[in-house]
């Protein structure tokens, strides 16, 4: 079984996320997932209590643009992926730092150590 | 004028939740803050991959020690869901059941809590001793008092019997004539209404920017409440949500006062209609593919990403809180008000921070 | 006012909603989940019950034939009771006291046990 999403590509978002604001939608979450070398990112939007969801997919190493422009509350969301995942976000109206979850020392983007070599995650945050 | 920036937390008199705010104030106006959650986090996505679903009922569980029974009724869904799992309609009964007596004392343990915060110490205490019921009725149906790990893949895991139910019946009856006695005081003493009408104030359109959800939204005018989708026996059981239009923090008490008279009638329609029958199947096989599954919980929207790949162990699991997504909105709330409304306001969105942290 | 007079005069003759703890326990509703307890007279070392634990509260030595218990770890959730082939674990509906010190329990098989 599949969640039915809506593929789109990282520089379509933010004009993808638009719409579905001026539509009066909510952003639920953005969900991160390890697909290989890549990550998959899914956006949720709930109309009138049905789930539509926006999929993007990008390399690690590759920003995607910051959705805190069209919906306020994305900082959390956008925060909170780049810190356990160390996907890279441009754009963010608040940005923590890194420093959301994580403590000083901590070991970088700590979901994503799975399905990929040790050496890369070092050069992410932190 | 000068400016200064002071913590709110993680450990705060009014709060019982390490929420972490830096707050700047000018004077003892608020002129801006930056959330710094993560003091409980524990990295329970992480965990979830490395133990077997069915131990992760236990595991999600312990995400929130108040909404424990939601969170393991929403993962037992979307595990259902992959498996293609049909569980008995006793088990649908008994999940409502089991979620408004959650809600129930959710909804008495905040409104106490908001009572302290304005410091009216005797109505935090009328509400506590009132919950307290509920605590020993869950302690009774469940088996413990909070963590009432009754639900399991495939159903429940405790079914009720004759006797429990009446007992059940019971306490709610107790219960809403308690509040009967309680709830004026908190909607129309003339202290409460000055510490909370008019403070925090979310437009319909604030709140859709900032993506709040539950009773925030509904306090806000949006009647949107994820029980209307009919999950469990929902929609058998009928259902309309709580709407207020003010958007203040006296509509969100509101809410939640009206809120609790709600999950007392539907978790009694629940016992009254509860069918006979099984209450569990037996479950065989592995997850696979992947899934979303939402749920209303006391404090707003839940939902869970569950990713399984064929085996023992899930591949993801994504948990979004309704805290989490309730933060944001005092981004917008705080700036401007007085230094003294600020728990008050910070209370108001039910912040539940092991939750929001995972 | 005749309505705070009623709630003076229930609070004079009632008596108070708390209890002296240590000299007045609570009894607990049976079916409650206080501690669980293994039977060796039953137990053949099968180890499903490790196998379930959520908690890794339970480690089982199947050559060796001992178990060792944590009730430290152990969250009470009766995984392992509803794993065990032989009923050999069994819940009580009363608490663990507070201890000073953490300890783990060991079980051997009982002297004079039929075997395995
Ligand atoms: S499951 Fe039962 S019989 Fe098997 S080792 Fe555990 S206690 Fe002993
Ligand atoms: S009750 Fe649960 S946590 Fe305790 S030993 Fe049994 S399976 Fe483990």
């Amino acid at each position: 079984m599949k969640v039915d999403t809506i593929k789109t590509s990282p520089e379509a978002i933010v004009a993808s996320a638009q719409k579905y604001f001026d539509d009066g939608c909510r952003l639920v979450a953005a969900t991160c997932v390890e697909e290989g070398e890549e990550l998959r990112v899914i956006y949720s939007f709930d109309r009138e209590l049905s789930l539509e969801n926006l999929e993007i997919s990008t390399p690690r190493e590759k920003a995607i643009p910051s959705l805190t422009g069209v919906y306020a509350c994305a900082f959390l969301i956008e925060n909170e992926m780049k810190e356990l995942f160390g996907l890279e976000i441009d754009g963010l109206s608040l940005d923590l730092g890194g420093r959301m979850y994580l403590v000083d020392g901590a070991e970088p983007a700590p979901m994503a150590d799975h399905n990929k070599p040790k050496a890369k995650e070092d050069e992410k945050i932190g | 004028m000068g400016r200064i920036t002071a913590p709110f937390g993680p450990q705060h008199p009014v709060l019982p939740e390490p929420l972490h705010l830096n707050i700047t104030y000018e004077d003892e106006k608020v002129v801006g803050l930056s959330p710094a959650i993560g003091y409980v986090h524990r990295g329970l996505e992480k965990t979830a991959e490395k133990k077997e679903y069915p131990e992760n009922v236990f595991l999600v569980e312990r995400v929130c020690g108040i909404c424990s029974f939601m969170h393991a009724m929403t993962y037992c869904m979307g595990i259902e869901e992959l498996m293609g799992i049909e569980i008995p309609p006793r088990a649908q009964y008994l999940r409502v059941f089991y979620s408004e007596i959650s809600r129930l004392h959710s909804h008495l343990l905040w409104l106490g809590l908001f009572a302290d915060a304005f410091g009216f110490e005797n109505l935090f205490m009328q509400y506590w001793a009132a919950r307290e019921k509920i605590l020993d009725l869950m302690e009774l149906t469940g088996g413990q008092r909070v963590i009432l790990s009754s639900c399991a893949i495939g159903g429940i895991r405790r079914d009720l019997n004759a006797e429990q139910i009446d007992t059940a019946q019971g306490v709610l009856m107790q219960t809403e004539e308690e509040l009967k006695r309680i709830n004026p005081v908190m909607l129309n003493a003339y202290t409460v209404k000055q510490r909370t009408v008019g403070k925090g104030m979310l437009s319909r359109e604030d709140a859709l920017l900032y993506g709040a959800v539950g009773p925030m939204l509904r306090a806000s005018g949006v009647a949107q409440d994820l029980r209307q989708t009919g999950y469990a026996a929902y929609r058998e059981l009928g259902f309309a949500p709580v709407v207020e239009t003010d958007g203040d923090s006296y509509a969100r008490a509101l809410v939640r006062v009206r809120e609790t008279c709600q999950s007392i009638e539907l978790a009694r329609k629940a016992l009254e209609r509860l069918p006979e029958g099984e209450a569990a199947v037996k479950v065989k096989g592995n997850p696979d593919g992947e899934t979303m599954q939402r749920v209303e919980q006391p404090r707003g929207e839940l939902l869970y990403y569950i990713k399984g790949n064929g085996s023992k162990n899930l591949e993801r699991l994504r948990i979004r809180t309704p805290t989490f997504a309730n933060i944001p909105s005092l981004l917008k709330m705080l700036p401007g008000c007085e230094m003294a409304d600020v728990p008050v306001i910070v209370l108001s969105i039910d912040p539940c921070i092991s939750c929001t942290e995972r | 006012m005749a309505k705070m007079i009623s709630t003076v005069m229930s609070n004079l003759t009632h008596c108070p909603k708390t209890r002296l703890y240590p000299l007045e326990e609570r009894q607990l509703p049976p079916g409650t989940r206080g501690q669980i307890e293994f039977d060796m007279t039953k137990c053949i070392f099968c180890s499903l019950c490790a196998k379930r634990c959520p908690a890794d509260a339970i480690t089982v030595d199947r050559k060796g034939k001992t178990l060792v218990f944590n009730p430290f770890r152990c969250i009470i959730c009766e995984s392992c009771l509803e794993g065990c082939p032989k009923d050999a674990i069994s819940l009580f509906s009363h608490w663990r006291a507070p201890v000073t010190a953490l300890y783990e329990q060991k079980y051997q098989p009982e002297p004079g046990q039929a075997g395995d």
